[in-house]
């Protein structure tokens, strides 16, 4: 690995790590509806170094975000790790076969809706909450529409003004 | 309003697939609110005068019971999924008043009559919906 994809993965596991942390102190009208930026930055990752590099920005950022909180290991930290998992897993299959004719926004909100697919499944089997959980899925799956639209306009914004690395 | 984050802006920087995919994907949420909605079994109304169970009725079948109160006679309706309490003996009527429940772990109640219909369903009343998600 070349010092300069060193670099590239430092950055992208920073401000990956800042926004998951900025995004959770932000007061939300509903505990579950967070924009998503954190995740943004996988789909950045995908986009800009590839789906492996992307997935080592993931994890790293999620690790990082449990330590920061003190939820490593935690139930928290656990559905944390589930939306992102998914979210990566989708987003980075999306992006290597859909696109084009599927941008950064369509591929965004495929990452959002899979967060969310991946936090429920988290909750009914690991939590084992089972059908109860199951009846936020269609607000959640709802509210991933805009929030991944607005998370990939502003990826596609940051894409298109960095330089080629 | 416009600019690369208005709705307007998004709308027209979306390809066809990707305006094509988030309806989509609003599409399965739809579809999720119908499948979620549908219960696996309909919930029961627990019907009980002072300590007795006096019947179970299934909220998916109409039916109306007179249950002996400790006053008089109450009438337990069955209806369009719900429960509701139509007619009692006691003064102030407040159990009709409370109108009609149909989810598990909801009440109905004639305190004088010491009547109490509780709604039961597959799960503990407590599971029915998360609490909290964090």
């Amino acid at each position: 690995m070349s010092a300069r994809s060193v670099a590239r993965l430092a950055i992208l596991v920073a401000v990956a790590t800042v926004l998951q942390i900025a995004e959770s102190s932000i007061p939300k009208p509903l505990p579950w509806l967070r924009l998503g930026l954190a995740n943004g930055v996988t789909l950045l990752a995908i986009v800009r170094i590839g789906a492996r590099g992307a997935l080592v920005v993931t994890v790293t950022r999620v690790l990082l975000g449990g330590l920061a909180f003190g939820s490593l290991g935690g139930p928290s930290f656990l559905l944390s790790a589930a939306g992102s998992a998914a979210a990566w897993a989708v987003m980075a299959s999306a992006w290597r076969i859909f696109a084009p004719p599927l941008s950064v926004l369509g591929v965004s909100v495929l990452g959002a809706a899979a967060h969310v697919a991946g936090q429920l499944a988290a909750l009914a089997f690991a939590f084992e909450l089972g059908r109860g959980v199951l009846a936020l899925a269609p607000w959640l799956t709802a509210t991933a529409v805009p929030l991944g639209l607005i998370t990939g306009a502003v990826i596609r914004a940051v894409h298109a003004r960095l330089p080629p690395w | 309003m416009s600019g690369p984050f208005s709705p307007r802006g998004i709308w027209a920087a979306m390809t066809a697939a990707d305006r094509v995919t988030s309806l989509a994907v609003l599409a399965l949420s739809g579809v999720l609110a119908l499948g979620v909605r549908a219960p696996e079994r309909p919930a029961r109304a627990v019907v009980m005068s002072g300590r007795d169970v006096v019947a179970t009725l299934p909220l998916d079948r109409d039916a109306t019971l007179p249950v002996q109160g400790r006053l008089g006679e109450v009438v337990i309706t069955v209806q369009g999924g719900a429960v509701r309490v139509s007619e009692s003996s006691c003064p102030q009527r407040i159990c009709i008043a409370m109108g009609e429940r149909r989810r598990p772990g909801e009440m109905l109640a004639c305190v004088p009559n010491a009547v109490l219909v509780r709604l039961v369903g597959d799960a503990e009343p407590g599971e029915e919906t998360p609490d909290a998600v964090l």
